[in-house]
């Protein structure tokens, strides 16, 4: 085959290579199933990168608007001209305006004294009195009662985007149900656009759910919408938060979800938290208060059919260990791409029922792997398998034990010494335990000739100080023993166990095995051990084997 | 002084009314034509959170420029490039390390969303590591869909280096994220 081409595999995908080019480069690919992979995640890379998402609202607009508001220079002192241009239209709007009423001026004339009569209509005294905003203005709209009402659409409507604003205000806070398709008509004028959101949100009616969703896209009006969102409070407001959420995940959006509640927004929720993004830990925060809805909404991504989702599902129930699962984790059990996961949780969950499910999920080496350093339950519910009538199930629950057993299954493990077919397993189980007691209780067991080879073999795996004299002392029972010893002594990472080794050989020149033996071990560890044993008595074999260490140019510092 | 620049705008705005009619529609196309990709780019691009800003920079250098311009083939290398020198320009000006900026639309799952946005995520933010003009390469090539040609106009470099970026940007990545890039039978939405 040709040199793999990876570096024209770009240009290739590019559509960048000339046509006979491209048909070698496509010929390496069907026989080479590595450049093929390459190529294929080269597309995949591609693919995450492509645009996806649209133009924000309104930025095209704003673009379109740009020859109005940016004359196209043709020459510097052109530009000076334009700002000049500027400056005067400036100017003589701000005469102007001098010469004008401003806006809310009269009003509070009006508002405080509203018996005086003046030449205004009653609409046009009630929208002063709007915009005008002090206690007496509104205590005069307070007496208007329901008849407010009709000159408040009016004013809703009104070219002055002050008063305008104010009735939209006006309506939201008096809670009237008809003021809904006001409100939402106002959406469309950009200068009341705002106070339209706040006030359908005020105005709390379900309906408006539909008409603030397009505003939650908009960078500009989105927390304002939001925050409607959550006084609304209803489910269809949920919901447009959660699809929110998924879009475009956030602080602001999340505490929205944890604060307007409901089965939507603790589905979105716990998909945050799965993801482990950037909002995980915010998601997951929020969303702890309402575990009881949590829970089964991160069973149902974990249940899900995307392999990825489920395991950070997965991952977030194992944590959170909800003992009401385990009846769906078990069933996750028999499907193939989950059951790790789930045996995981029900590992975590450490009742009964969780392990018992496990292992009922037979004999699976890949579940094995969950049982490492799970707790209490797990121990007791396998030591209660130790009953069982099957062998393959007494065998499998000892193996499993080595994997979590503590003290009790230190003591049960012990009782089977009698039992020719299941002892060596036992032994081995006691060697993963660990720890000092399945030392003792190794030693013990060693005193059985036929188990003496595997206690050795447990003795080394438990890795500790105190196995090493019980080892030494094995040793020094037969040949096949020795043996036996040099190898268990190699996985004790201690110095203790290269001193053991080389009291072992006893020689001045150390023989092939004990060489072999130490060459398995952590080289600096070796190295320190065998100078601490200049000074003992085992001098001369400490000095061989350095020197021996020392001209192989071994791993590790001198 | 003041009347004298007054009196040529007058005169200006006489003369060329025709003329900014014809060159405002063209502007409206182009940004009709051009304003989404220019957008996408800006986001990965320029420094987070100014997408918006820097395609409003650009449009408004364009518009500016527009009466200069004649040939309308170029036209999208000529805005990309403006993007490219405004983009530089603001990391320039800010020597600012540009944080992630996660947005973008969704397919309907969100659930998949969620997980497929965070090896998105992750994916721009090692963009976001490679050097400069790897970066630019890479982002002009999959963002805006480029030729090499044509990038090479807009960075100003010859088509072999295009070329050279684009290996070394994408063999970095497929080497950094593996068997994640693996097509997945839904990954393209």
């Amino acid at each position: 085959m040709s040199a793999h081409p990876v570096m024209r595999l770009p240009a290739l995908l590019d559509g960048e290579l000339a046509p006979a080019e491209a048909a070698e480069v496509n010929a390496h690919l069907d026989a080479c199933d590595g450049c093929r992979r390459e190529a294929e995640r080269m597309q995949g890379l591609d693919l995450l990168l492509a645009p996806r998402e649209e133009l924000p609202l309104g930025l095209r607009t704003r673009l379109r608007e740009i020859p109005t508001q940016h004359r196209a220079p043709v020459a510097v002192r052109f530009r000076w001209a334009a700002a000049a241009v500027v400056l005067m239209a400036v100017g003589a709007a701000l005469l102007w305006n001098r010469g004008q009423p401003a806006v809310d001026s009269p009003t509070r004339d009006v508002a405080s004294t509203p018996d005086v009569p003046a030449p205004i209509s009653a609409q046009e005294r009630m929208e002063r009195a709007l915009v005008a905003g002090t206690v007496e203005a509104d205590a005069y709209l307070d007496e208007l009662g329901e008849t407010i009402l009709e000159p408040l659409y009016v004013a809703s409507a009104s070219k002055d985007d002050a008063v305008a604003r104010a009735a939209l205000r006006r309506l939201g806070a008096l809670g009237v149900r008809d003021a809904l398709p006001v409100l939402r008509r106002s959406l469309d004028r950009e200068a009341l656009r705002r106070t339209a959101i706040a006030s359908l949100g005020v105005l709390g009616d379900p309906r408006a759910v539909p008409a603030l969703r397009p505003f939650l896209a908009d960078r500009a009006t989105a927390t304002l919408a939001i925050q409607s969102l959550v006084r609304i409070g209803e489910e269809r407001a949920a919901q447009a938060l959660a699809d929110h959420a998924a879009r475009e995940p956030g602080a602001v959006v999340i505490d929205a979800l944890g604060a307007v509640g409901g089965e939507p927004a603790a589905r979105a929720l716990a998909n945050m938290a799965a993801s482990g993004g950037r909002f995980a830990a915010r998601a997951r925060l929020v969303a702890q208060e309402s575990e009881a809805v949590l829970v089964p909404a991160l069973l149902d991504v974990a249940d899900g059919r995307d392999e990825h989702d489920a395991s950070r599902a997965l991952a977030l129930l194992e944590r959170l260990a909800p003992e009401d699962a385990v009846r769906r984790l078990a069933v996750m059990l028999e499907r193939s791409t989950q059951r790790v996961g789930a045996a995981r949780v029900l590992a975590r969950i450490d009742s009964a029922d969780a392990v018992a499910a496990v292992l009922r999920a037979g004999h699976a080496e890949d579940l094995d792997v969950v049982f490492d350093g799970a707790g209490p339950g797990a121990e007791a519910q396998l030591i209660e398998e130790l009953d069982a009538r099957d062998w393959r199930r007494r065998t499998r629950a000892i193996e499993l034990l080595g994997r979590c057993g503590g003290a009790r299954a230190v003591a049960r493990l012990a009782e089977l010494r009698g039992d020719r077919a299941l002892a060596p397993h036992a032994v081995e189980a006691l060697g993963r335990i660990g720890g000092a007691d399945a030392v003792r209780t190794l030693a013990e067991l060693g005193t059985e000739r036929r188990l003496a080879a595997e206690v050795v073999a447990a003795l080394g795996a438990t890795g500790r100080a105190e196995a090493v004299p019980e080892i030494l002392a094995l040793a020094k029972r037969s040949r096949r023993l020795h043996r036996a010893a040099l190898d268990a002594l190699t996985h004790i990472p201690l110095p203790e166990a290269v001193t053991a080794i080389v009291t072992l050989d006893g020689g001045r020149h150390l023989r092939a095995p004990t060489n072999h033996a130490l060459r398995q071990m952590d080289a600096t560890l070796v190295k320190r051990a065998l100078i601490a044993m200049l000074d003992t008595e085992n001098a001369a074999g400490a000095r061989h084997a350095l020197s021996k260490l020392t001209r192989r140019g071994s791993r590790g510092a001198p | 002084m003041l009347r004298a620049a007054l009196a040529e705008a007058a005169l200006r705005g006489q003369t060329s009314s025709v003329d900014e009619e014809r060159r405002r529609r063209a502007f409206e196309r182009l940004v009709d034509q051009h304003a989404a990709r220019v957008h996408a780019l800006a986001r990965r691009l320029g420094p987070a959170g100014e997408a918006d800003d820097l395609v409003q920079e650009t449009f408004i250098r364009a518009w500016r420029g527009l009466a200069r311009f004649r040939r309308d083939a170029e036209v999208s290398t000529w805005l990309y490039r403006i993007l490219l020198n405004a983009c530089r320009d603001r990391f320039r000006r800010r020597a600012l390390k540009l944080p992630e900026t996660p947005e973008r639309s969704t397919p309907q799952d969100p659930a998949r969303a969620v997980a497929q946005r965070e090896l998105v995520d992750r994916v721009f933010l090692a963009v976001e590591e490679l050097p400069p003009r790897q970066r630019e390469a890479i982002l002009l090539r999959t963002r805006a869909a480029l030729s090499y040609a044509e990038i090479a106009t807009v960075m100003g470099v010859r088509v072999g280096s295009v070329k050279s970026h684009l290996v070394a940007a994408r063999r970095a990545l497929v080497a950094r994220f593996g068997a994640e890039l693996d097509p997945r039978t839904e990954a393209a939405e």
